[in-house]
């Protein structure tokens, strides 16, 4: 908790149980990591390089949160996300 | 900002559900708990591929069925300015101030504290208690502070918990 | 609080209204059953009378058919509740976006 709340209003990156990838602000969380994204996006990786999909905010459950890592906004602006090529990953299987 | 604070300010606004199974939920947010359980009107249910879709006038979701939510963006800031206004009315009574703003906004870490950090907080608090216990003024003090949490909403868990240590405290000394 | 603050026993499911109406329930797994409301209690266990179950698709359980298969009276745990609607005013429609 005490690690997460140091990334309050930085952008972060979550990956989900699905295997989706959530970039936004985070807003707010609670002791179940249920988590609050402002702003946030996601990422769809294809072979036809990263396709970004604008998603607003976003309230996303604690369960379904696999990852949380804070973004270099310097080095992510200048990531040319249309060239980056790769595969989705897979959901996580219980 | 509490993620049930932000569900709590969106009732009465269209939100979207994603439930684990892939369905997803549009609807009016019409009231939630602690548990993430929602209750929504007006409902368009979309199967998991998005080829089918059903209209559902109320319904209910069980929080622990659901992956995400999104809410208007409008809502987060509908939420600071309900933090910012509950500070202000803190503010405004002076004394009470410290105690009843931690349980009211920060109820959700409180409970965290007595749950996860509780063996640390618990002896430390209590070596704290028991520096205060010789002064009976200062003790009475620390009570009237119990009181306000307790009263902030689900400060009451915090509240009877650090009461009962306070009694021991006193009984100690 | 705000006055919609719901305290913490009470369900803010209210069964109530819907005893003797026909309700649909939806179950984390998959199935999916309607039935006559009867009874229910605050952890959302819930008693359906004249119960039908739709039968999912073979190869996929995520659809259901149109296919029922009679219940009965039964009994649903409320843990494995996941949906609950009133029957009436839910039916399939066409794509709205």
């Amino acid at each position: 908790m005490a690690m997460l709340e140091s990334y309050l209003k930085k952008q972060v990156l979550v990956l989900t149980a699905d295997g989706r990838s959530i970039i936004g602000t985070l807003r707010g969380i609670d002791q179940t990591i249920n988590v609050v994204l402002e702003k946030c996006h996601e990422r769809v990786y294809s072979e036809e390089g990263i396709e970004v999909i604008p998603l607003g905010v976003h309230l996303i459950k604690g369960d379904d949160v696999a990852v949380i890592g804070e973004v270099d906004d310097e080095l992510d602006k200048k990531l040319n996300l249309k060239e980056i090529i790769a595969e989705p990953m897979k959901p996580i299987v219980h | 900002m509490l993620p049930l604070s932000l569900l709590r300010t969106g009732q009465g606004h269209q939100i979207m559900v994603e439930l684990k199974n892939g369905e997803t939920y549009n609807g009016l947010l019409v009231n939630c708990d602690n548990w993430m359980n929602i209750n929504l009107k007006n409902v368009i249910r979309t199967s998991k591929d998005s080829d089918k879709f059903w209209k559902i006038q109320s319904c209910y979701i069980r929080g622990n069925t659901i992956k995400y939510i999104s809410v208007p963006d409008e809502i987060i800031d509908l939420v600071a300015e309900e933090e910012q206004t509950l500070r202000t009315t803190y503010q405004q009574r002076g004394d009470s101030n410290r105690g009843r703003g931690r349980g009211e906004g920060f109820g959700g870490r409180g409970r965290g504290d007595a749950s996860g950090r509780g063996r640390g907080d618990n002896s430390f608090r209590g070596g704290r208690g028991g520096g205060n216990s010789g002064d009976s003024s200062s003790a009475s003090r620390g009570r009237g502070e119990y009181r306000g949490s307790s009263r902030g909403g689900r400060g009451d868990f915090r509240g009877s918990s650090r009461g009962g240590r306070g009694a021991n405290n006193n009984s100690t000394a | 609080m705000t006055s919609s603050f719901n305290p913490k026993k009470e369900s803010i499911l209210d069964l109530q209204k819907f005893l003797g109406k026909e309700i649909c329930v939806k179950f984390t797994g998959g199935r999916e059953v309607q039935g006559i409301l009867k009874g229910y209690d605050q952890l959302v266990n819930i008693t359906l009378d004249q119960t039908q179950e739709f039968i999912r698709d073979a190869e996929d359980p995520l659809i259901t058919t149109d296919e029922k298969r009679f219940l009965g009276l039964v009994v649903c745990r409320g843990s494995s509740v996941m949906m609950v609607c009133p029957t009436e005013g839910c039916e399939p429609i066409d794509n709205p976006y």
